[in-house]
């Protein structure tokens, strides 16, 4: 008996001071933890495609002017608000990408009818409309483009919604930018236009491992001539 | 020239006298290691995904874990010699369930931050039951191998550990976030270790805890075992301990680089490339590796001195970092890689490969080494207050991984590397080359120290010439 009492004392005692030490690094390591914005409850949510609780929040939010803007709006510490985090996808699997593309242009329309800024950018310029667009979420940038998104919004780069989504390929998302007028001929700070991305884009995934993505390319080349 | 694979396996013949309760104690392994390898690849995934904790916050509480298990291994490590076998395993698998059922079932009836309590109080009480199962299995391996055929089981162990280490990444890991998806993949994988604690614990139920495979061993366990606080009193002094304790702290950087496995790849396999990365896939090559190497490399290179081989293993390992490290435009141009998608899986899979063949030179004869400057009499606690150092560096490669992650390697970087938006020093390149200085300045100071690290005192060396 005596032997488990000085084991568990041990137990007691190690468990103390690695409490201890942990306590002193996290104290540490404040100074460079500070600028990290805590954790995002809608951000969590929308990356498990649960929106329930999301709705939960943004309805509790709904009757505080004050609250909404901050549950909506808040960004982290790349200038990223929740839109931005529901326009973003990067999945191999097209078919999950699509699943996700369905169920996060609910999100985006809830997330906009709740007060989240359309136009607002991260740290690089990014609009919502941007990462849907690097995505591949067709649905998602629809309801951004109905919504009044600007396609004429560049990043730091020059780039465009457009550019972007010429060079991942994404024909769907490219004649939805050109409908909605997005200008073509517009040039990145490379110098380089939406059809000269897609080029780029098409030389970088040969046609001998990226089978699939060149009718997408060639569409997207087409359009945009 | 004899075939080294069947040389390898021949030895194994001897175990066929051994008892089925080192057969049940290798079952109790394999159950585990299944549960926990599995588990530990996803974990920091899991409380960012799962729980909603941020970067910072679930690299920092991956490093409380595994401080914790130390921690708690240097507290309970004699705890089987005094309650027994039967009853370790019973307490260790009992905890070991209790919280994989509830990290499994947590993010299903708890949310905000009611949830994120709960995990942490599930990841203390998962650290504890962890503790108990490394001492109690080396107990049981002991117990149930005579001293002829002892060596063998413990090759038979770390051979059956890892292979169950690539079951559980190549199958487990890969089955549930393939079948289940990336969010709830992660819930299945600790409902899983949930169902292989029951398989331990039906093993445990039939061992026969009397069963000494050497007689003389029966009477020699019920010594009084020393506690880690009195046996850490003993030896601080001792300048042989020092330069043992200055030796691992030297080899920390490198030696942090296998915790990188589970605290930072999974996120940046899944940043850089995809969410849903067959992430099992790629932490199976690196137990594959050891497998294999354990077959065909080590009768080689163990002709070789200890220390050369842990300096060579350690340079190797670390300069597999180099492949990370690298600007992207400088993998980009190597012929055949076209886009960052290749550019990054050449890296990871090249990382990988050369971290694993250093690590099959080097973390073998680390045990080696520890004994070979220990005393003689001392071997046991010199070993046992190895971990030191690491019980210091856990935590804080723990918040050091978090931060660089949140900066470096965020969630949803890929487009913009990929749009030239993140120059070198904001890119995971930049996080890697910081590992990378950390890692190799461990074989350069081992390097330069050796003479001091490996010299025995005056006093010992006099003593040693004038023994018979």
């Amino acid at each position: 008996m005596t032997k488990i009492r000085t084991i568990l004392l041990d137990a007691a005692i190690l468990f103390a001071v690695s409490t201890v030490f942990v306590i002193a690094a996290d104290f540490a390591f404040s100074g460079l933890k500070r600028k990290i914005p805590k954790d995002d409850p809608v951000v969590t949510a929308i990356g498990q495609g649960e929106w329930k609780p999301v709705e939960e929040i943004l309805e509790k939010a709904q009757s505080d002017p004050t609250t909404r803007v901050e549950v909506t709006n808040r960004t982290d510490e790349h200038g990223r608000t929740s839109l931005m985090r529901a326009a973003y996808a990067n999945f191999s699997d097209t078919e999950k990408l699509a699943e996700t593309d369905d169920v996060r242009r609910h999100m985006v329309e809830s997330l906009l009818a709740h007060g989240s800024a359309i136009n607002a950018t991260d740290k690089d310029g990014w609009n919502a409309l941007m990462w849907a667009s690097w995505s591949g979420l067709p649905k998602v940038a629809d309801t951004l483009l109905g919504t009044g998104a600007d396609v004429a919004a560049k990043d730091k780069l020059g780039n465009t919604a457009l550019m972007i989504a010429a060079r991942r390929g994404h024909a769907d998302i490219v004649s939805k930018l050109l409908a909605k007028g997005a200008d073509k001929n517009a040039r990145n700070n490379a110098g380089l236009s939406a059809i000269d991305e897609a080029v780029r884009g098409m030389k970088e995934h040969p046609p001998k491992f990226y089978k699939d993505l060149q009718d997408s390319y060639l569409k997207s080349i087409s359009a945009l001539r | 020239m004899p075939n080294p694979v069947t040389n390898y396996f021949s030895e194994f013949k001897v175990l066929k006298s051994v008892s089925k309760d080192f057969w049940l104690t290798n079952a109790i392994q394999m159950f585990d290691g299944l549960a926990y390898f599995s588990m530990i690849t996803v974990l920091s995934l899991y409380l960012t995904v799962n729980c909603g904790f941020n970067d910072v916050d679930s690299g920092a509480w991956v490093g409380i874990y595994t401080l914790y298990i130390t921690a708690f291994v240097f507290a309970v490590g004699s705890i089987c010699d005094v309650i027994g076998i039967k009853k370790s395993y019973y307490i260790g698998i009992g905890l070991l369930a209790v919280a994989r059922l509830g990290l499994g079932i947590g993010p299903d009836i708890l949310k905000g931050e009611a949830l994120q309590w709960s995990t942490r109080a599930m990841l203390i009480v998962l650290s504890l039951g962890t503790a108990f199962m490394s001492p109690v299995t080396m107990t049981s391996l002991r117990r149930f191998t005579s001293k002829s055929v002892r060596a063998t089981g413990f090759n038979v162990y770390y051979l059956l550990m890892n292979i169950g280490a690539i079951i559980a990444s190549a199958v487990v890991i890969e089955v549930s976030r393939k079948v289940f998806g990336d969010v709830r993949g992660n819930l299945i994988i600790f409902d899983f270790g949930f169902l292989m604690s029951l398989g331990a614990l039906a093993c445990a139920a039939l061992i026969r805890e009397d069963n000494y495979a050497e007689e003389s061993e029966r009477e020699a366990g019920r010594g009084e075992a020393k506690r880690p606080i009195m046996i850490f009193m003993e030896v601080w002094k001792e300048s042989a301990f020092q330069k043992l304790l200055l030796f691992l702290v030297l080899t920390i950087g490198v030696r942090l680089v296998f915790t990188h496995q589970f605290l930072v790849m999974p996120k940046y396999y899944t940043r850089v490339l995809t969410t849903d990365f067959e992430l099992g896939l790629a932490n199976s090559i690196n137990p594959f590796i050891i497998v294999v190497g354990l077959i065909l490399l080590i009768p080689v290179i163990n002709r070789y001195s200890t220390v050369r081989l842990i300096i060579i293993g350690m340079a190797v390992s670390a300069s597999s970092l180099v492949f990370m490290a690298v600007p992207l435009e400088w993998i980009l141009a190597i012929p055949g890689i076209s886009n960052p998608q290749q550019a990054y899986l050449f890296i990871i899979v090249a990382q990988i490969f050369v971290f694993a063949v250093g690590e099959l030179i080097f973390s073998p004869r680390f045990t080696e080494y520890i004994a070979s400057v220990s005393p003689p009499d001392k071997v046991s606690s010199y070993m046992a207050l190895s971990a030191l150092p690491t019980f210091i560096s856990k935590p804080i490669n723990g918040f050091v991984s978090g931060i660089l992650i949140s900066r470096f390697c965020y969630d949803g970087i890929r487009p913009k590397i990929e749009t030239g938006n993140v120059s070198y020093q904001q890119s995971p390149e930049f996080m890697w080359l910081i590992y990378l200085g950390l890692a190799v300045l461990s074989p350069i100071a081992v390097i330069a120290l050796r003479n001091f690290l490996t010299n025995k005192p005056a006093a010992e060396s006099t003593t040693e010439a004038a023994a018979p």
